[in-house]
């Protein structure tokens, strides 16, 4: 070869390697490392303000964590057979040590105040690094791992409904409408002894479309009707939607398309959209679904460990939900109790980019009582398979994601009232300049992880007006929501469903069309 | 139990069904009856009747199995009419913004949210700037300002005297030094305009030196009023800057003084300390108007002037006066020596341990006097660290400045207990 041409070779690589860093450079979605490198501002403005000592004790207790998630990636990928060591129960013993330790070294003077404040910002730390940063990844890597492609397996959808007139035909005709091949999709509603005209409603579609049919039996709660139309069902897949929600065009190819990707993936879950966005209480759960479900969600699916397949759309392999014996009665939320134990039986659970738009509680009565279904469920899930949290077998669900859940269940709502307390306690000795500095301060915070989020979801930046009510109000609601839920959990297992009321139910009202934003 | 139906099985075209009973366990199992006559596949128990409940019969196909609603076929209503909500969508995120802003082209309008987005970040990173410097003042947390009561045998106040300008500074910054080292607090006592001719404000170093002390030893250094010239104009009690004087006088002297001090230091003290030790009691009215908390003189002067013998500390006229009981300076010897040359000599230090030793036996306040500018030698310096060290060596000291004393007396952080004294810790925290 001679000098010209190795000459000439050089250059063409030389010019290969710019265009490839030039396609790098302009593939970066600019914006989102701008939010996310801006929300490490107000980070470094606390480190500057605080004592040494806190800094000590928050920089020992993120290197402990790191060392544990480094721990469990290496023992969960590589060296299983250390799986007993360091697990989430060292953690837990790791942890009382580490306070004695940070005593004991004069970083933290011990009094609940000072132990919720480390915690809170140790969250708010991890929160970011670890949750935000992970979603913020997946956003620059590409939207999603799995991209939908022929052949389409063949697909159930279960629509369990009861006294759902004036819903179950939109629902179905939303499926009707998705773009899937006919001959490989089902669409199977189950009336579960409805009083009022949903069996004829859907009926309706049944004898107008092959691949619509209808189901009814005595009435059993939700668990039962999707027991029951399991048995029905004949597709590989069996997608299960609530009889109140409208999937996107796309939504049936995007949460079959995982499965095809990997055979060890259980369970799919999609994206919830709030539709009807015109009240404060819709805009702040939307804001919510955002920066907490959504991003939460991207975050444990690179473990495969998303812990809930939502009720409103989400898809199982047939056989996994026969393995597991589908739907147990013994929870509110069948929805996260199911998930765990597609989780339990060795599936990853993922997610994908189905999106499905529903109907949110629309009055704070409503949302009260959605949410004290949810969260007394969610604890009543908890207690039922507390043994995945100290069983180490169980991979990351035993060392992330319950560890990790369990804090935001326990600990958070606790704390948001130690702190509340604090506030007052501020506020009473005439503090009030402090007060207000610190609100703002944690306002611009989780107003910038919501710029985050919103950027990252391509959401509506006038959410981020309700920014302010996640850090006060909102917040607290929901925390206090907790602790009842919690509290009700211990006293008494035997608790029956709360239903929101709708808004096409109410019997003066017009229907469909909500007023114009 | 089979019968023949007129539609035939979806599946396979048979017209042979059987009659399926749905149950469903007590465990939430659903299935064929039939598939519950060895107990419940799912959760192991048997499966008597009273524990399933019915569901619905259902057809089953004898040939292939698959399963049909028996109520299936009949009704053939028109399909309802259905109407769908506005859904929200990533493409109509900017409808709220005023048409007529929003720009035509596709790179218009990406360059137009660009801007928003960095709207949005200057707004969030402007919000949390503006308000850090607030966070740095936040209050100690109510577990930092952890109290305790300590318990201690003797008090001790140091109260260094004549801080002035100009005058032998490295002494000044030495004698402190050896406090800072010895983590004791002292009382300074600073001259507003010596001899009437040099302002303390004028040092360009004096009082930022004055103020970096308040900041970086907070609570160590009581910032006090040490008349107003520091010269002798009365032959009061042989010889007085204060006492004497018609009290309008007194006055001025006082609040131009302290106009000077207030724009030296950052917190002046509620503590004055009256050169040659001596005051009357025109002196403490007029110090009481001005809200001072505190005269500290001489015990000399005050066993005298008030009758109070062997009192350091004592009440009157609305204020707490608190004498020096011990002074390092030795100036009876200096008078003696004939005043030659500027050395004022010291008491050596058996003298000063011995009059500290005498004060921690019965318990008392030990308040001693020095004067910064005397301390001209390694010697001299050593002296009072080895007097420090001693005091420390004895057991139970409490070290606290002039206006710690009175305003914890007064507030009750400082008590009198039958074998000494109690201190609410930390006694820096005491505030008028």
């Amino acid at each position: 070869m001679s000098v010209g041409q190795s000459v000439s070779a050089m250059v063409a690589v030389a010019v290969a390697f710019w265009q490839t860093i030039g396609r790098g450079v302009r593939a970066v979605k600019w914006r989102s490392v701008a939010l996310f490198l801006s929300a490490l501002v107000p980070f470094g403005l606390l480190i500057n303000v605080m004592p040494l000592g806190t800094l000590y004790a928050i920089g020992l207790l993120i290197g402990l964590l790191t060392v544990y998630l480094g721990w469990s990636y290496y023992v969960v990928e590589r060296a299983p057979q250390y799986g007993d060591l360091f697990g989430a129960r060292a953690l837990a013993v790791g942890l009382v040590g580490y306070v004695a330790v940070i005593v004991y070294l004069g970083w933290l003077v011990p009094s609940p105040i000072a132990l919720v404040h480390l915690g809170a910002v140790v969250l708010i730390f991890i929160y970011y690094w670890f949750i935000a940063f992970i979603a913020f990844f997946h956003d620059q890597i590409g939207r999603s791992k799995y991209e939908p492609e022929p052949p389409y397996p063949s697909v159930t959808v279960l629509i369990p409904a009861y006294n759902e007139e004036g819903y179950i035909g939109r629902t179905i005709q939303s499926l009707l409408d998705a773009d899937y091949p006919t001959d490989s999709l089902e669409i199977l509603a189950i009336d579960d002894g409805s009083t009022d005209g949903t069996f004829a409603e859907a009926n309706a579609y049944a004898a107008a479309f092959e691949r619509v049919s209808v189901v009814t039996k005595a009435n059993g709660g939700k668990y039962s009707a999707l027991n029951y139309g399991l048995l029905f069902a004949g597709g590989d897949v069996i997608v299960t939607v609530d009889a109140d929600s409208i999937i996107d065009y796309d939504a049936l190819k995007n949460i079959v398309a995982p499965f095809a990707a990997a055979e060890e993936i259980g369970a799919v879950a999609s994206n919830v959209t709030i539709w009807n966005r015109n009240s404060l209480v819709t805009r702040c759960q939307q804001l919510e679904y955002t920066i907490g479900v959504n991003i939460y969600r991207r975050a444990l699916d690179y473990f495969g460990i998303v812990m809930v397949v939502p009720g409103c759309l989400g898809a199982y392999r047939r056989e996994v939900l026969e393995e597991v014996f589908a739907y147990d009665p013994d929870t509110l939320t069948e929805d996260f109790d199911v998930t765990m134990k597609v989780l339990r039986s060795g599936y990853r659970v993922s997610v994908s980019d189905a999106r499905v738009y529903t109907e949110a509680p629309a009055t704070w009565r409503d949302l009260y009582s959605q949410r004290l279904r949810w969260y007394r469920g969610n604890y009543m899930t908890i207690i039922k398979h507390w043994s995945v949290v100290t069983d180490p077998s169980y991979g990351y669900l035993n060392r992330i994601a319950l560890p990790f859940r369990l804090v935001e269940m326990f600990f958070l709502p606790l704390a948001s009232f130690v702190v509340l307390a604090y506030i007052g306690w501020l506020v009473a000795s005439g503090h009030v300049l402090t007060v207000l500095a610190v609100l703002v301060f944690f306002t611009s915070i989780v107003f910038l992880i919501a710029a985050l989020g919103i950027q990252i979801e391509g959401e509506d930046w006038r959410l981020l007006v309700y920014a302010p009510l996640l850090v006060i109000g909102y917040k607290q609601f929901h925390d206090a929501l907790n602790l009842k839920c919690l509290l009700d959990v211990l006293r008494d297992r035997d608790l029956g469903w709360t239903r929101a009321a709708r808004i096409e139910q109410q019997p003066a009202s017009t229907p469909e069309e909500p007023s114009a934003d | 139990m089979t019968d023949v139906h007129q539609t035939p099985c979806p599946h396979c075209g048979s017209r042979s069904f059987v009659d399926d009973r749905i149950v469903e366990h007590d465990c939430g199992h659903v299935a064929s009856l039939e598939a519950f006559s060895d107990g419940c596949e799912k959760c192991g128990r048997s499966a008597a009747d009273e524990e399933l409940s019915p569901l619905q019969t259902i057809d089953r196909c004898l040939d292939c199995g698959h399963r049909s609603s028996s109520s299936n076929a009949e009704s053939t209503g028109p399909l309802p009419t259905v109407t769908f909500p506005t859904l929200p969508s990533s493409e109509d995120h900017l409808n709220w913004v005023p048409a007529r802003l929003v720009p035509e082209s596709q790179r218009a309008r990406q360059l137009f949210s660009t801007v928003l987005v960095v709207m949005v970040l200057v707004a969030g990173i402007a919000g949390a700037v503006s308000v850090t410097p607030m966070l740095e003042d936040e209050p100690a947390e109510p577990a930092s300002v952890d109290r305790s009561w300590e318990e201690y045998d003797s008090i001790v106040v140091f109260r260094n005297d004549d801080i002035q300008p100009y005058y032998n500074q490295d002494e000044l910054r030495a004698v402190n030094q050896v406090f800072l080292d010895e983590e004791v607090p002292v009382t300074l006592g600073i001259i507003p305009d010596t001899a009437g001719e040099a302002p303390l404000t004028d040092d360009p170093d004096l009082c930022p030196y004055l103020r970096s002390l308040e900041a970086d030893a907070p609570g160590q250094f009581e910032m006090a009023l040490h008349g107003y010239t520091h010269e002798s104009v009365t032959d009061f009690y042989g010889g007085s800057e204060f006492g004497d004087l018609p009290r309008e006088e007194q006055r001025e002297r006082l609040a131009d003084g302290e106009a000077l001090l207030a724009d030296c230091v950052e917190s002046p003290s509620s503590t004055f300390i009256p050169p040659m030790n001596t005051y009357d009691a025109t002196t403490v009215e007029v110090l009481a108007e001005a809200n001072y908390t505190t005269v500290s003189g001489g015990q000399w002067f005050t066993d005298q002037y008030y009758d109070t013998p062997e009192s350091a500390v004592f009440q009157a006229g609305g204020l707490t006066h608190v004498s020096e009981t011990q002074a390092f300076e030795d100036w009876g010897a200096y008078g003696e020596a004939g005043a030659d040359g500027d050395d004022v000599p010291f008491h050596d230090l058996e003298t000063m341990t011995d009059s500290f030793d005498e004060a921690h036996a019965n318990g008392d306040i030990h308040v001693v006097m020095l004067h910064y500018q005397y301390f001209t030698t390694e010697e001299r310096l050593d002296q009072l660290e080895s007097l420090i060290q001693h005091m420390n060596g004895e057991g139970d000291v409490a070290f606290v400045t002039i206006e710690q004393l009175s305003v914890g007396l007064e507030t009750g952080a400082i008590e009198e207990t039958d074998d000494g004294w109690r201190v609410l810790e930390p006694i820096a925290e005491v505030s008028r």
